[in-house]
């Protein structure tokens, strides 16, 4: 009983008493137990017609169906008369048999507000748009966005996805209407930071979808580099020159005569690099070395650098030279006075670059924590000297990236989903080191004066100590940050709630068919099971007939 | 009576003009209405408004015929309306003479009742009507041009458009072009221009207002103070020579301007292509002397002058002798025309070339502005066939086939005795003569042939008979008789003996043999004799490509001090060092890289105020060298620094500066964060690598 059936119930009964008493005292006395009778029923069916009014019963299988409309449904399609809902949490309490969903379907979240009820999906035809996509969303200076997805293509003519940004337009693709729609739009993007590209679908002059596509670009941290060299070559001064302009930290020593070096450093603070120890190599992130100079250093020093590079992660890159055939590389049959070698492949190796005849050139081998690199190019200055500076900083940034690794770090950040909405869950995900109990703070973009950080609190993982979770629901459209306390930001892009419209509605679809196949699995038993009390409500209308039966009857009792 | 009828003849011709009206009215709306959408398409011609107009016409006079009314008709139209006329109006038509008495009296009552009566108007409605769908037409295609003109006006508003600075009431700039342009003044009312080098530029600027100062500030740097022309303050002017590009701004008051472009337009140097001859010409014995030479000369304004300047190199060695001689082109180039095409004949024996000397010129063209261009230097050059013939450095060669040569010259020398001797021998003996030497010159070739692998003519004449069975071991010896009797062609050795640029000249060499053969076989020696020189100046050359000769130098070497010899000692030697810093800070790039994402964000906070603040001084800088290009995406640029209302796209404007401005990065190694390590795979390692 809720608090309005009582406020009903005690006005029924103070209106039931001063009808009552008005009858009683009535002069024409004809005919009064019949009136009574009258205003009884009439003031119960006004009060009926308040208050819901149902009866248990056993509910019996395959006897009621409903249908739940979502977006997207097509009225003609509807075919049976059944009860109709638009919310899936109005369903609940019916005791359906079967529940007919018309439309593009539900969330996963949103199957689960539904009762336990065997769902019959009639899904709507998809419009033309984008139904799938991805693409990278944090680069690196110098790395191309590529963004890969399909176009569902439903009208006659051919559709033009166009990449706008900076001003300017991107790229452009032409989706036929026949083929499967797949398209690849590709741009370099010349920002440092972040940056709203958009994402334009054109037929003819009509724009079909226009979305927003979030870049970052994060400029790169520089590396410290060991170059050690068994004699002055072009080789290393070009890459030495090349590794400087791009801001990294280099140390050159190039031996000159026995225990006689000379150091040259760029970018970095002097070093004294006349023997390799364990403190000096703690600075360096990669080591390039000549075999011939690995060689000369001694086992002593050789063995604290493998250590390093097993221990602390530091990358080794040797250049092999004559000395080192027979130790990973051989040379090439040829009766030219060059000495062509390629790396001989052993088992653990990854031949990173291999020549036409694919032979390796460059391998990389897991040492420990770090990596050991054997390279055979060593004239790779030519291709800048002939102006393949692309090139070379192609070559040079593969093979350096693979010999730095990854930088390990206290806390790294995830979203899910993948394209997060307004008004719609997500969830983010932090990794982290440290031992205290994190805190997510979500910001937005513009972090205004006063504008406080949200604060998210997470649950730690039960199996991976170091996973930590929580849900959050974001408010606004756009750039969104999170950091803990102490940590930097992290950023991703919130698209707004109409944004990505196919796409949404095809992984509704996709996720009502997955709860259909799941559910059916699930409830196998389900027909068995032992029919379940259910309350069946009783029509408003025939409380409404009452009312008015008694209405007539007392006022034609008068006329008569 | 007659009244009566004639009554109802003037209310059947008031309503047939009433019926044409109405349906002149109705077609009217309708036409109106469709030209109003054809106008909407862009189709708004009156005509066919007049077309649609006759068209509609007819259709509503076929729909309508109430203009087809008769008196008959109208006598019907009365009885039914009028009940006073007793149903008698036909009387009225018909002719007095064939009524009764009693139909007389009754026509002479309704004649006097019609007179009597207000007469009934059917189509008045109808008219009011058509009047006003007319003017509900009228209306509706009012407003359908108005929308048009309203969406004209907006594509107008979308074109960039000269704006004119407020409480400014015209702008008159007057270019005056200097004279070598040979173009007149000019008046413009855009204050953004684009004007020649050395122009005189005169701006008028009227203002609405008496104002008490006005400035012309160019590049934010210069300021120009205008001089009022009137005593009311209103008309100023100024002027200026165009000497550099950049921008400029109008100060008046205190209130500036936006900027406009001010893009100088420098003069070039004339353009001179040599047609022919090519850039080294060689004249062989036998080919005419007189070289024609043909240019074109381009200016953007007029081409003045043109000269050839040739020098003529005689002698050899040390005593290499050069004359320089200036030619005139053969018409004068008055009119100084944009481009001009020039013929000129070089007789190389007027300018005085022996044989074994070299000609070098080149062309030189002036254009109106007093800006000389000169073209690539020419070579004639005229060999000397006498020399070809001495046998100094066959001498000294050192990897040298003499009889070859020698061979060449001989069939020359032959050739040259043989004209000579022409006159003093008989035809057959001339022709005998002159078909040996073709045999002679065969032979030659065949054994230059050889070398490039080429097929030699053997097989399948008496030697090979003898080759083949010479030996009685040797009957039945297939391989012998295959290779008696085969050509051989690709012999490997063959094709390997010489490098393929000798082979190439070996094979032009070749080429020169056969047509000196052809001349000589067919009795004309006379013809054959240049390809004889040609052939024997390419094996010459053969030859010296196969030299090598290094000149004779004296060195002088710092003597040696013995005792430190071989001492082995490295004690005094210093590690070099050195120690470079460069690029540590965001370099300007990279300033403008953040700036493009600065201007994709929301708004500015600190920081990104003083990116964007650079990223402008650096625009304003490009700017400056080319307003064109970077003009208006610096005063974007600026509207978005200022921070007041901001037009729209101003931010892609600045975008689409800044990005020409950039270039694309390249990849780089960095330093990038892995996943978060707890210590658990330093733990996995250790463990593993225990025993």
């Amino acid at each position: 009983m809720t608090s309005w059936s009582y406020i009903v119930l005690c006005l029924s009964l103070a209106l039931l008493a001063l009808l009552l008493v008005k009858e009683v005292q009535r002069d024409n006395r004809a005919r009064v137990f019949w009136r009574v009778i009258a205003n009884i029923v009439l003031v119960a069916s006004l009060a009926a017609i308040a208050l819901p009014i149902g009866y248990t019963r056993r509910s019996l299988e395959g006897s009621k169906e409903g249908i739940l409309l979502t977006e997207g449904y097509n009225m003609d399609s509807i075919k049976s008369k059944a009860p109709v809902w638009v919310a899936p949490e109005d369903v609940k309490g019916q005791g359906l048999s079967r529940l007919h969903v018309y439309g593009y379907g539900l969330t996963r979240e949103e199957c689960a507000r539904l009762p336990d009820v065997p769902l019959v999906f009639h899904p709507s035809s998809l419009q033309a748009g984008i139904v799938s996509i991805h693409w990278k969303r944090s680069l690196w200076p110098g790395e191309a966005c590529r963004i890969q997805g399909r176009f569902f293509n439903a009208q006659g003519t051919p559709v033009k996805l166009l990449l706008t940004g900076m001003g300017t337009m991107l790229d452009s693709a032409e989706i036929s209407s026949g083929a499967g729609g797949y398209f690849e739009l590709r741009t370099l993007p010349v920002q440092v930071g972040r940056a709203v590209y958009h994402l334009i679908a054109l037929s003819g002059a009509d724009t079909l979808e226009q979305e927003s596509i979030s870049v970052k670009v994060s400029p790169g941290k520089g590396l410290k580099i060991l170059l050690l060299a068994a004699a002055p070559d072009f080789e290393n001064r070009f890459l030495a020159h090349w590794l400087s302009e791009k801001g990294h930290g280099v140390t050159i020593r190039t031996a000159i005569s026995k225990g006689k070096y000379d150091h040259v450093s760029l970018n970095m603070a002097v070093e004294q690099p006349d023997h390799l120890t364990p403190a000096l190599l703690d600075k360096f992130d990669v080591v390039v070395a000549d075999a011939a100079e690995l060689k000369a250093i001694g086992s002593r020093e050789y063995a604290i650098l493998r250590r390093q590079v097993a221990g602390k992660g530091l990358g080794l890159i040797i250049k092999a030279d004559s000395t080192s055939l027979g130790h990973g590389a051989r040379a090439l049959g040829g009766n030219d006075s060059v000495l062509r070698m390629v790396v001989t492949d052993k088992p653990g190796d990854r031949p990173m670059i291999k020549d036409s005849q694919s032979r390796t050139l460059v391998s990389a081998n897991m040492y420990g924590a770090g990596k050991i690199i054997l390279m055979t190019l060593n004239g790779t200055y030519v291709r800048l000297l002939s102006g393949d500076k692309k090139d070379y900083s192609a070559l040079w940034t593969s093979i350096l990236q693979e010999a730095a690794g990854d930088a390990a770090v206290t806390e790294r950040w995830q979203i899910t989903p993948d394209l997060p909405a307004v008004d719609q869950p997500m969830k983010v995900l932090l990794q982290s080191a440290g031992s205290s109990l994190p805190q997510a703070l979500i910001a937005d973009d513009d972090e205004q004066a006063g504008a406080r950080p949200v604060a998210v609190y997470l649950a730690q993982d039960p199996l991976l100590p170091f996973a930590w979770e929580g849900s959050y629901w974001p408010r606004k459209a756009g750039w969104q940050t999170v950091r803990t306390s102490q940590g930097s930001p992290s950023w991703w892009y919130v698209w707004g709630k109409d944004d990505w419209h196919t796409l949404r509605r095809t992984e509704r679809m996709r996720e009502t068919a997955a709860w259909i196949s799941q559910n059916g699995r699930r409830g196998g038993g389900h027909g068995e099971r032992e029919a379940e009390i259910e309350r069946v409500l009783i029509s408003k209308g025939w409380f409404y007939l009452l009312f008015l039966l008694c209405c007539v009857f007392l006022w034609v009792e008068r006329k008569i | 009576m007659g009244e009566g009828k004639h009554i109802l003849k003037s209310l059947q011709r008031r309503w047939m003009t009433q019926g044409l009206v109405f349906c002149g009215l109705l077609s009217l709306a309708v036409s109106l209405l469709l030209m109003a959408v054809l106008a909407r398409w862009g189709y708004g011609s009156l005509w066919y408004g007049a077309v649609f107009f006759i068209v509609v016409y007819g259709i509503t006079l076929w729909l309508f015929p109430s203009w087809r009314v008769t008196v008959v008709d109208i006598a019907r139209i009365l009885d039914k309306r009028l009940p006073d006329l007793e149903e008698s109006c036909g009387l009225l038509l018909r002719p007095v003479e064939a009524l009764g008495a009693l139909e007389r009296l009754q026509a002479e009552r309704v004649r006097e009742r019609l007179h009597a009566q207000r007469l009934p108007q059917p189509l008045q409605k109808k008219l009011i009507m058509g009047v006003c769908l007319v003017g509900a037409m009228v209306w509706v295609s009012m407003a359908v041009r108005k929308d048009k003109a309203k969406e004209a006006h907006i594509a107008v508003r979308a074109m960039p458009e000269a704006k004119v600075v407020a409480g400014v009431k015209a702008v008159n700039i007057r270019v005056m072009p200097p004279a070598y342009t040979g173009r007149g003044v000019r008046s413009q009312q855009d204050l953004n221009l684009q004007v020649e080098e050395g122009a005189l530029v005169n701006w008028e600027i009227q203002t609405n207002m008496p104002v008490e100062a006005m400035q012309l500030i160019f590049n934010d740097s210069i300021r120009v103070r205008l001089k009022a022309a009137d005593t009311g303050h209103t008309l100023w002017r100024t002027s200026g020579v165009a000497g550099l590009s950049g921008f400029y701004q109008l100060k008046m008051n205190d209130g500036l301007s936006e900027l406009y472009k001010m893009e100088v337009v420098r003069d070039e140097a004339p353009k001179i292509s040599i047609r022919t001859p090519k850039a080294y010409l060689i004249v062989d014995f036998g080919e005419s002397r007189k070289i024609p030479l043909a240019v074109r000369v381009q200016d953007d304004y007029g081409v003045s002058d043109a000269t050839i300047v040739a020098t003529v190199a005689s002698g050899s060695g040390e005593a290499v002798r050069f004359k320089e001689q200036v030619l005139p082109f053969g018409r004068a180039l008055w009119g100084g025309r944009a481009a001009v095409d020039l013929m000129q004949t070089l007789d190389l024996d007027a300018l005085g070339l022996h044989p074994g000397d070299e000609l070098y010129f080149y062309c030189r063209a002036k254009d109106n502005h007093g800006q000389e261009a000169r073209s690539d230097m020419y070579i004639i050059s005229l060999p000397d066939t006498a020399k070809l013939m001495s046998l100094e450095g066959l001498t000294t060669g050192v990897d040298v086939k003499p009889e070859f040569f020698r061979s060449e010259r001989q069939i020359i020398i032959e050739t040259e005795r043989l004209l000579r001797e022409k006159d003093t021998m008989t035809v057959q003996a001339f022709n005998n003569k002159c078909n040996d030497l073709g045999i002679d010159q065969k032979l030659l070739r065949l054994r230059y042939g050889k070398f490039l692998g080429e097929e030699a003519e053997e097989g399948g004449n008496g030697e090979s008979f003898s080759r083949a069975g010479g030996a009685p071991g040797d009957f039945g010896n297939a391989a012998k008789v295959l290779d008696a009797f085969t050509d051989k062609h690709d012999n490997a050795e063959d094709a390997t003996y010489f490098e393929p640029a000798i082979k190439q000249q070996l094979k032009a060499t070749l080429t020169e043999m056969w047509n000196a053969e052809l001349r000589l076989r067919t009795f004309k020696p006379l013809e054959a004799l240049p390809y004889e020189y040609k052939a024997l100046r390419l094996l010459k050359d053969l030859q010296q490509k196969s030299r090598a000769y290094v000149a004779k130098t004296g060195v002088r070497v710092t003597p040696l001090d013995p005792k430190k010899r071989l001492t082995g000692k490295l004690d005094e030697i210093l590690t070099p060092r050195q120690h470079v810093v460069s690029g540590q800070e965001p370099s300007a790039e990279d300033k403008l890289r953040m700036a493009l994402s600065v201007l994709d964000g929301g708004s500015f906070s600190g920081p990104a105020m003083g990116i964007l603040q650079e990223a402008s001084r650096q625009l304003g800088k490009k700017a400056m060298d080319k307003p064109g290009e970077y003009l208006k995406g610096f005063q974007a640029m600026r509207r978005v620094l200022a921070g007041g209302e901001e037009e729209g796209g101003d931010r892609q404007l600045a975008q689409r500066a800044i990005r020409k401005l950039v270039s694309l990065p390249e990849a780089s190694p960095s330093r990038r964060p892995g996943p978060p390590d707890a210590g658990l795979s330093q733990l996995y390692f250790s463990n593993v690598n225990k025993p």
